[in-house]
Formats: C-alpha cells, structure tokens, sequence
C-alpha cells in the first residue's frame, strides 16, 4: 500500500515535469498561432489585441501558470484555430480512437499469446520461423505504407471493404462500423502482434528453462498443461508492462494509421492541432496520453504486486 | 488601405490550392458523353481537413469556403469580368457615374433556409457586422473606400438597399461579389458572431441546406427546395473530410468518394482510372519567386536582373511541371485574363552573358543566398533545384531551405521577414487589377519582396482611384512595367487547376464558375 502511494506521488511529479516540458516545447517550436489566422489586411494593432486576448503576451511561466490553474479545475481552455472547447473536441474524437486502439489492443494480446507461447515451445520450429519472419515484418514496415496496401488490394482492387472513415454515410449500425473498422484495425492488430508476440516467446523460453518445469515433467504432468497451467501465468509478467504501456494509445490513437484511414480520431486530430499551432489542444491532447502512460504504469506496477506474490512479498 | 481579395486569404501554397477556375475556361480532357441528367442522387465530394468557421463573413481557409458555397449565396459573381447573377440574390446592382453609391436589388421571394424572407434588412446587417470592430470580421477592408471611409447601408424598401461610400469607389463591385448576406433574425444582439454556436448549424441561402457535421468525417447539407435559381438537381451533397491525399485518391478508384481537386503530381495517377474525369481550368495562380529587398546585394536592381538572365523560364516551367499542359510561363504578376494585362514587357530571360555582366556591374562577384519554399508542393522543390543550379552558374550560391507547409505560411506571415533571400510563393487574386496592389506595396502582409517603392504605391493608389478606361489601362501598363524592370518578384508560371470527378455525375462546366467559385446547383447526376 504504501509503495502505491508513494507511486502515486511519483506520477503525479511526472504529470507535473511532462506538463512543463511540454508546455515549453510547444512554445519553443517554430511558428505563431496568431499568424496562421492573421489575415493580409489586419491592422497591427488589432493583431497585438488578438495576441493579448489569446493570453500570449504575458511571459511564458505566467502563461503557464494560468494554463495549470484552469487545467485543474478541469477547463482545458479553448482552441485557438476554431474557438471550440478542447476538452469537446477531444472527447468527441475519443470513441472512434477507442474502438480502433481497443479492439486492436485485445486481438493483438488474443493473437500473441498462443503465437508466443506455441514460437517459445517449439523454438525453430516452423511456427516460430514464420511468426519471427511476420514479426520483424511487421515490426519494420512503415504503417502507412501497410495501411495504403491494404486499401490498395481490399477496397480498390477486390472491392471488399471501405477504406475510409468510420461508417457510410447515412448508415450508422453496427455491422457498417465493422467493416469500416477491418481495414485501420488489421494494420494496428498487425504491427501490435508483430511486437507482443515476441515478449510472450522469449519469457516463454525463459520460463520452460526454469527447474519447475523438470519438477513438472518428472512429476508427468502433459506438457500441454505446464504450458497453460504455469509456464503462462509466468510468461505473462512482461504482457503486463507492455500493456500497461500501451493504454495510452487508447486515448492518443495512431496518428499515421488514422490519417491513413481517415479515422476520425485523437491522433488525426493532434495532427491538426500540430500544423495550426493549436496551443490549448496540443496541450490537451498530450496531456491526456502523458494522464493514460503514466495510470498505465501505475496499473501495471499494482497489478504486478497482485499476480505475482514474489513481487508483494518483497516489498 | 490595403485591398485584398478573398482568394487571397484562401490561397494555400500551391498544389493544396489547386482549385477553381479563372476565366470561366474549362476543358475537359474526354470530350463529355452525351449524359442524361436526373435528377436526385447524392454526390460525395473530398475535402482535405476540417472547416474551422462556416460563417461566410468568418471564413478564411479554402475548406470551409469550399463547403460554405453550398449553404450561402453570394450577392453576384463576377465571371469572365462581368457581373453574373444566376447564383446571386441580387437581381442588380448599380453604381452611379462615380462610383460612390451602389444600388442593390435583391431578386423576388428570397427566403432563408429556415423559410423567413430574404429583405434589404439583411443587406444593412451584414455591412454593419461587417464595418463593427467588434465583430472582427477579417474581410471589414471591403466595406472602405480609398480614403478609409466606411461604407454607409440603408434599406430603401423591401428588395432595395443603396451602400455609400464618400470617395470614389471604383474597386467595390469587386468587394461585393465577396461579402456575403448573413441572416440578421439569427445573428441579431449576437455579441460575437465569429465565435457563435450558431455558426454550428447554420441557417443559409444556398442551394443546399445544413444536415449534420461529424468531426474528421462528413458535413452532410441536402436539397433546399426553396432555392431561389430552381431546385439543385442533387438531392445531397457530402463532404467527406480525408486529409491524405494518396487516401482520398485510393477512395476515387473505389468509389466511395466522387470528386476533388487534385494537383498536377497525381495527374498521370488518376488520369489512369476508369470512370473519372480531369476536368483542367484556369486556377488564377501565378507562381512566382520572391527576392527579399531586405538582403543588401538584392537590393540592387543589377542584381536582381541578373538573376532573371541567368534563369531560362521556359525550361524552368517544363522542368518544375513536366509539361506546359499543367502550367504556362508568366511574365506579368497579373494573370492574362485580369483586366489590364500586358505581356508586351522588357524579356530579362536566358542570357548568361548578359546577366555575368550586370553581376559585374553590381559589384557583386559570389553570393550567397536562401530560398525558401514549402515541401508541400513537388514543383516548389524542383523549382528550387532548378534555381539553385542555374545560379551557380552566375555565382550565386543558393541554400535551400524547405519548410513544412504550415511553418512555412507561418513564415511568410511576418511583415518584412529576413528569414529568406529568395522565397517561391504563389497568389490567386483574380480579374480585378487593383486587388494585386497587396503582394507589392509596401507595408502589406503580402509582399514578401519587402518592395518599399513609392512610385509604385502611388500607381496603385492612382489605380484605384481612376474610373476605367485609358487612363487606367495606362496606369496598370507602367505597373507592369515598373515591376517587370526592377524584377522585384520573378513571375515563374500560371498553373493549370484539375477537378478530377466520377462520370457518374456531370454539370463542372456551370459548377466551376471561376477559380474556387462553385455553384453546386448545377452538379448532377448521370443516367
């Protein structure tokens, strides 16, 4: 318990830098929000106005200070490019990246865990030279390239699924978010297994070699189940940082894979926020993934102590 | 005061702007089959981001123009530079001898989407939002004279409004055909229009009426059976928000979007599928290169002659575009079919001799420079590659310096900007000579060259001033000239704009009225 809180304590001193860092960042990068929107005929004097309205030309740590209070009390201000709530625009962006991240998410850890398993059991096996070949395959390629082959062979040339957005116009029942959604989401499943599966084949290797597994053995337990009885339980640990790891993109999306598909999402909508000089919702945007990486290192330290008894007892 | 047209806040950097028509010239690559219109039928039309204002007196980006066009008409446009009113609300409009009071007329039982009538009331209410500092409208320029008077609106009756300017306004028809009527029983009391949730739904006079906005997905409008130039053929138009191009063009071949503009790179691409057509038109753009006056050696006039010898325009463009199908030479800043265009200029072109003298001249032996150019468009980066061999050869060192689109805009926002020697940019103003004045006079946003020339804002400002005819012929003439001779922006190329739509529809002729002008009325479907 109290090596959670004082986790706690420590998250919140992370949010606390990143948010700095990040606020500090976004200022120093090139460009001025207020240009993107000057027009040519636009008096000098009506620019500063803007500027001093927008809360820019106070010196930054008070601009700063200004952003964290109102964050606080959870008003995470408003966009500078179309005068919307960032908080608004965010949260109506969320459902669509957290259909596409979590269904990819949970085929991904479905996917890997008997791929890594089976790659760990039978090392060199033929299993394992075809998952190892995918995985650095897809470890490797770019997502967008992946993404527009993809839209190439099932939606232009065999005409199967859609390629872009979220549902047909005009039509918004769950089977059509289905075949919207296979395309974005293989590409994700994809490069997610490609790293997963690798994690759950080398803990798996780690654990067989371990002397329980003999106990196990001379005791004539099948080996079918030491591999899903024991050897899995243990092999999972490292899932658990990973996951943990990976909860961000719940709520960050996939910036490419998004553009690509044009799926609505976060990440389609921080890279807007990025080329307009959209301070407020860069902010937002990073904030919230620095909130998920941190609560999910957290989730995944808790649950740590939680499966694996070792862990709890040590503390 | 400056004057700026609307396609100059819209214009994008070259191929992302690639839109609309100038002159009314439209040539379709296929000659159209003989298509049977029915009516009915919904067309999916890409655009490449979000609309970040739909109120036509807010809108600044070429999205929310483009989708705006569907929901509001404006009072006329101006085509082939004549007014034209079939998609306007104004049934006239008329300037008496000098130009200092204009009658407008609006056409009979004009209604608002919402059914209310369309009165003169509307006309004043849109001027006064216009005019009120407080609303911010970033097109206020137009509603002033020369002198920075403002315009004054009165109601006469019902249909019939008169806007008064104290000077002579010669320019304002121009401006008009730009400021759009906005609903006084919606926006009325309304302390800041620009930023009003109103503008989320809103209540227009277009062909086309509101249905639904889904961020990063569609803005949906449909038939507006009240529209007042007969019902648009097409029940619904979508527009589908795909910010990748090489995306939007994969969901052209599939079918699940119909039309959009694309630029001369992905040409051959989409000319290879079946069932679409390029439709090629006149973009209004002039692409040109812009030699900062701020460098010291630029300054000298020498110099910048030299620079035009030392490049071969001809190749440059069919370097920079392949083939002059997509663009042709400029030698004026002023597209040929603005009123007043000359290409009876002094040639300062391909003479490498010609231009190692000057250089001498100029005292100026070797020279460094940078130029600045956006990495949005392939032909800025083969432009550049061909600038920067050329001069080498008259010992100019050039530096590129690519910049991503939106830094680079951002860049060229800031008035007298030493972050480049030498800069491509690219503008879009129309058939009005005047509206030009803004990419050359001093202390404009626009003028990248940083040109403090006095001479020269005196002609603009004569320009502006002198009713047409002759006299102001002539004044554009040594306009012209002036900036020909001291070759303050190096004029490059007009480009071609290409509309790429499925043949499952037709009516881009009458669609495409000028440059990014629409009427979406006139699109339809096949049999």
């Amino acid at each position: 318990m109290k090596r959670i809180i004082s986790k706690l304590c420590q998250s919140i001193l992370i949010l606390f830098l990143v948010s700095i860092l990040c606020f500090a960042l976004t200022r120093l990068a090139p460009g001025d929000p207020v240009l993107t929107y000057v027009q040519p005929n636009m008096s000098e004097a009506y620019i500063e106005t803007l500027r001093e309205n927008l809360g820019l030309t106070k010196p930054l740590y008070i601009q700063y200070f200004i952003w964290l209070g109102n964050i606080l009390r959870g008003n995470f201000g408003y966009s500078l490019v179309n005068t919307r709530p960032v908080l608004g625009q965010i949260l109506e962006r969320l459902p669509a990246t957290f259909i596409l991240m979590g269904t990819s998410l949970v085929l991904a850890v479905l996917l890997s865990i008997p791929l890594g398993l089976f790659s760990g059991k039978y090392k060199n096996g033929i299993l394992d030279k075809v998952t190892g070949a995918l995985s650095y395959v897809g470890i490797s390629i770019p997502s967008f390239w992946f993404g527009i082959l993809l839209i190439y062979l099932f939606s232009v040339h065999l005409g199967w699924l859609p390629s872009i957005g979220m549902h047909t116009t005009g039509d918004t029942s769950f089977p059509d978010l289905i075949r919207h959604l296979i395309l974005p989401c293989s590409v994700m499943t994809f490069l997610n297994v490609a790293q997963f599966s690798r994690y759950v084949r080398s803990s798996t290797i780690t654990e067989l070699s371990n002397d329980y597994v003999m106990v196990q053995t001379a005791y004539g337990m099948s080996e079918t189940g030491i591999l899903f009885k024991h050897v899995l339980k243990n092999a999972m640990l490292p899932m658990i940082t990973v996951l943990g790891m990976s909860l961000q993109s719940l709520v960050s999306g996939a910036m490419i894979c998004e553009q690509v598909f044009s799926w609505p999402g976060t990440g389609q909508l921080a890279v807007t926020a990025v080329t307009t000089f959209d301070y407020p919702l860069i902010m937002g945007i990073t904030m919230m993934t620095a909130v998920m990486i941190v609560a999910g290192n957290l989730l995944a330290d808790i649950l740590y102590t939680v499966v694996d008894p070792r862990i709890r007892h040590a503390l | 005061m400056n004057r700026i047209s609307r396609r100059d806040f819209l214009r994008g950097s070259a191929a992302a702007a690639v839109t609309g028509l100038f002159g009314g010239m439209t040539v379709p690559v296929f000659a159209e089959e003989a298509a049977e219109i029915t009516d009915g039928g919904s067309i999916t039309i890409r655009v490449s981001a979000d609309p970040l204002n739909i109120n036509p007196l807010y809108v600044t980006d070429l999205n929310s123009f483009t989708i705006m066009q569907a929901l509001y008409s404006p009072f006329f446009e101006i085509v082939d530079g004549e007014v034209y009113y079939g998609n306007g609300l104004l049934e006239s409009v008329e300037a008496n001898d000098d130009s200092t009071q204009f009658t407008l007329t609006l056409k009979e039982g004009l209604t608002w989407h919402d059914g209310e009538p369309i009165t003169a009331d509307d006309i004043v209410f849109s001027m006064t939002t216009l005019l009120d500092e407080e609303q911010a409208v970033p097109y206020s320029t137009y509603g002033y004279d020369g002198d920075g008077n403002a315009a004054v609106t009165e109601a006469v009756d019902e249909r019939v409004a008169t806007i008064t300017f104290q000077a002579s306004n010669t320019g304002f028809l121009g401006s008009l055909s730009q400021i759009y009527c906005i609903p006084q029983h919606i926006y009325d009391g309304v302390s800041n229009i620009g930023e009003s949730e109103l503008n989320y739904e809103p209540v227009g006079s277009g062909p086309y009426q509101f249905v639904s906005y889904s961020s990063g997905q569609t803005y949906i409008v449909e038939r507006f059976d009240g529209y007042f130039a007969g019902t648009p053929h097409l029940d619904q138009v979508v527009f589908m928000i795909i910010k990748d191009t090489n995306t939007a063009i994969a969901a052209l071949q599939s079918g699940e979007i119909d039309a959009l503009t694309i630029s001369s790179e992905d040409y051959e691409t989409v000319n290879a599928l079946d069932g679409v057509t390029i439709y090629h038109y006149n973009s209004g753009q002039v692409n040109a290169m812009g030699l900062n006056m701020l460098n010291e050696d630029l300054a000298k006039t020498e110099v910048r002659q030299a620079i035009a010898y030392a490049l071969n325009k001809e190749e440059l463009v069919t370097f920079a575009y392949v083939s002059t199908e997509y663009a042709t030479p400029a030698y004026s800043i002023l597209t040929p079919d603005t009123l007043y265009y000359t290409d009876d200029l002094t040639l300062y072109d391909n003479d490498l001799e010609k231009a190692k003298e000057l250089m001498e001249e100029a005292g100026v032996s070797s020279l460094s420079l940078s130029l600045l150019y956006s990495t949005s468009a392939d032909e800025m980066e083969k432009e550049a590659i061909y600038i920067q061999s050329m001069l080498a050869q008259i010992g100019i060192t050039v530096t590129l310096q690519p910049q991503e689109d939106s830094v680079f805009k951002n860049t060229l926002q800031e008035i007298g900007s030493t972050a480049y020697d030498l800069v491509l940019e690219n503008w879009e103003l129309g058939a009005e000579p005047s509206l030009y004045a803004d990419i050359i006079t001093s202390g404009s946003r626009s003028n990248h060259s940083n040109v403090s020339d006095e001479e020269l804002d005196a002609l603009w400002a004569q320009g502006l001033a002198t009713p047409d005819g002759e006299e102001r012929e002539s004044i554009y003439h040594e306009i012209q000239e002036l900036i020909n001779d001291q070759q303050y922006i190096y004029t490059i190329s007009y480009s071609n704009g290409f509309y790429a739509m499925s043949n499952a529809f037709g009516g881009f002729d009458d669609f495409l009225l000028q440059t990014i002008y629409l009427d979406y009325s006139q699109l339809y479907a096949v049999q």
